[in-house]
């Protein structure tokens, strides 16, 4: 084995030095050629790239054909993928058609809502900061739950609250919203036959759970104090 | 010229003895190749996984352009691709089928069984079925005693709790991530499961998941299990970013100087309203110490599996200092890469979320891992072109700044998935 592979290695080291010795004139003209195609295949697609980042970059395919194969082989959804305008407007429609049906939907995406106002928008960022504290803090309590023994001692509610009752009303009142939305997101999908075989069982599951998960939530609400 | 010449010859004559002396050959390396791994390795893309995200990333680039390649799963989220989101190519019925999820496609038994969300106590013990197969309960066993007493007696049985929806669709009935392995009995090993043993410390600004003795004893018995196969020529591990420097987190300087206030903050937090919010320089030291202890155990584990092993901690420092240089095969640059997510005239190898890569991101840190095999094993695994990757990357080419969209209700439910799978 070792001993063709010498064999191997002294033929393929011969082959190179021949094309070296005999060849470097040519092979430097057809770098050059190289380079200048590259330059008009660069301009070529310049105005058809669809890139808004960096749109001059030239198509690698066109440097380097093998560059097309690399891609074709790693990034099979290359070929598949649709970014077309019409694309997007169909999604617009679905998006439109959805929220003729549920105009107050949590998910329907802010291009077409009313523009928000300032203070809707400074509103906006508060809520997105008491959610993600209040869900790190549940994060790190379960965190700390699993490393617990069965059996052992529950973690008692303090005597005072460590959020106040504002707080916890923007956090369940976005949580309930959220959970509300999406029930009403799989539901029209359902309806709309978009969710089908394996999905639909885990589509009815889910909506089960996420009601009682609705159910829980309205109870806190209620016990929160108005001060 | 002739010196030229010369020079390639010794090249040419130093591959032909480095290939003599190397043990295998790529082809015996990766005759069947196994994956077990997180985020990282299934593809996890801001905030889901995709059979598009599952494609591009790291260890099917790396098998493919070993010759290979590795069977999974595919999936159809939970969650939803943000990017599609925020770029409308994706409707209500779309996100409706994402955010319930399920399998794209399914393979009898995957040779990749990296999973969202898992780290090594996971990958020992949680199945497609299972959140923990080593759960017990007491049940009543009913029987006859003698033949004229029925009675029971109480006996141990499983207790199983369904697992998250990524092991569900990722491992389906296969087992866990080790058992998928000893029935697949790789030749080649992808076998870095480290990041979620700290990750959760960055989401969370708490240090409350660290858990050295967990993290020492999981990492040393899987590799026990896996060196157990003995079906293994060869393997690659990978060391953990320093997560307190991730674009999830931003620097934040108390106004008041508040101790414990000022620090890093999670990008999207508007303000801080207590210490908790953010990793001050106390806990950022404790993470850092926690992360050499733990990346000194995974050189130490990849040395005594004679695995390879990549400094990802290296690679992302150097990174976030100078950047990944971005070229053509003609020269053109878009210039280098930041260790965040792109930006209008500004390559980035991170998604949406600043914590997992995007495509190009994938593709390098494919390639410092090829380098790492290639060095290890003598082997010459072609590298992936970061320039291809980087073109292609559909979040690099049309760069959406996720700064602009924090007053969008997605992007609260999102931060809300995030934390909820890695903290």
């Amino acid at each position: 084995m070792n001993k063709k592979f010498l064999v191997t290695c002294g033929i393929a080291f011969a082959l190179i030095a021949l094309a070296f010795l005999f060849f470097p004139a040519k092979d430097k003209k057809k770098t050059a050629q190289t380079n200048n195609s590259t330059d008009v295949n660069d301009t070529s697609t310049r105005t058809s790239s669809g890139f808004s980042n960096f749109s001059d970059a030239p198509n690698p395919g066109n440097e380097d054909s093998s560059l097309e194969a690399e891609a074709e082989k790693l990034w099979p959804h290359l070929a598949k993928q649709d970014t077309s305008a019409k694309k997007k407007e169909k999604v617009r429609e679905e998006w439109n058609a959805f929220a003729t049906k549920y105009p107050k939907n949590f998910y329907i995406p802010t291009e077409l809502r009313p523009p928000m106002t300032e203070a809707e928008a400074a509103e906006k960022r508060r809520e997105i900061d008491i959610v993600s504290k209040i869900d790190s803090k549940l994060a790190v309590f379960e965190v700390n739950a699993r490393k617990s023994e069965p059996g052992s001692a529950v973690p008692k509610a303090p005597a005072k609250a460590d959020i106040t009752p504002e707080e916890q009303r923007i956090y369940i009142g976005f949580k309930t919203k959220e959970l509300e939305s999406r029930i009403q997101l799989i539901e029209y999908s359902i309806e709309s036959s978009g969710i089908n075989g394996d999905q639909l069982t885990i589509a009815r599951k889910d909506i089960s759970a996420w009601k009682k998960e609705l159910t829980d939530l309205q109870e806190v609400e209620r016990k929160i104090p108005n001060s | 010229m002739k010196l030229k010449s010369i020079k390639l010859l010794i090249i040419a004559l130093s591959l032909c003895t480095a290939s003599l002396s190397a043990q295998v050959t790529v082809q015996q390396l990766f005759q069947k190749p196994g994956v077990i791994g997180d985020s990282l390795s299934q593809g996890f893309y801001g905030v889901t996984v995709e059979k598009k995200t599952q494609d591009w990333a790291y260890p099917v680039l790396v098998s493919k352009q070993a010759g290979s390649s590795v069977s999974y799963n595919t999936l159809k989220g939970p969650y939803a691709n943000l990017e599609d989101i925020l770029k409308l190519n994706c409707g209500p019925i779309c996100l409706a089928s994402g955010i319930i999820g399920g399998n794209e496609s399914t393979v009898a038994l995957p040779t990749h069984a990296g999973i969202t969300g898992a780290d090594y106590t996971n990958a020992l013990y949680t199945s497609g079925k299972c959140e923990d197969i080593r759960a017990t309960k007491q049940a009543k066993q009913w029987y006859w005693e003698t033949w004229y007493w029925y009675t029971y007696r109480w006996v141990t049985v499983p207790d199983c709790v369904d697992s998250d929806k990524f092991h569900q669709y990722g491992l389906r009935d296969s087992g866990t991530q080790i058992q998928v392995m000893e029935k697949v009995k790789p030749t080649f090993l992808f076998g870095t499961v480290a990041a979620n043993h700290v990750l959760c410390t960055a989401l969370a600004t708490n240090l409350a998941c660290l858990d050295q003795a967990r993290f020492t004893k999981d990492i040393r018995e899987s590799m026990r299990r896996l060196a157990a196969m003995g079906s293994l020529k060869g393997g690659v591990l990978f060391t953990v970013p320093n997560v307190t420097a991730i674009g999830y987190l931003e620097k934040y300087t108390d106004p008041q100087n508040r101790p414990g206030f000022s620090g890093r903050k999670a990008f999207y937090r508007s303000s801080v309203s207590s210490a908790d919010q953010v990793l001050d320089d106390t806990e950022i030291t404790t993470i850092t110490n926690f992360l050499t202890v733990l990346n000194n155990e995974v050189k130490a584990q990849a040395t005594a599996m004679g695995f390879a092993v990549a400094d990802a901690k290296l690679l992302f420092d150097d990174i976030k200092e100078n950047g990944r240089p971005i070229k053509s095969p003609s020269g053109y640059s878009p210039g280098s890469a930041k260790a965040n997510w792109p930006l209008p005239n500004q390559p980035g190898l991170f998604g949406l979320d600043g914590v997992h890569p995007n495509m190009y991101g994938h593709a390098v840190m494919a390639n410092e891992l090829i380098k790492a095999i290639n060095a290890k094993y003598g082997v010459a695994i072609p590298q992936v072109s970061e320039y291809n990757a980087w073109y292609y990357d559909e979040l690099n080419r049309n760069p959406v700044d996720l700064k602009n969209f924090l007053t969008n209700n997605i992007i609260g439910q999102a931060i809300s998935w995030i934390i909820g799978i890695f903290a």
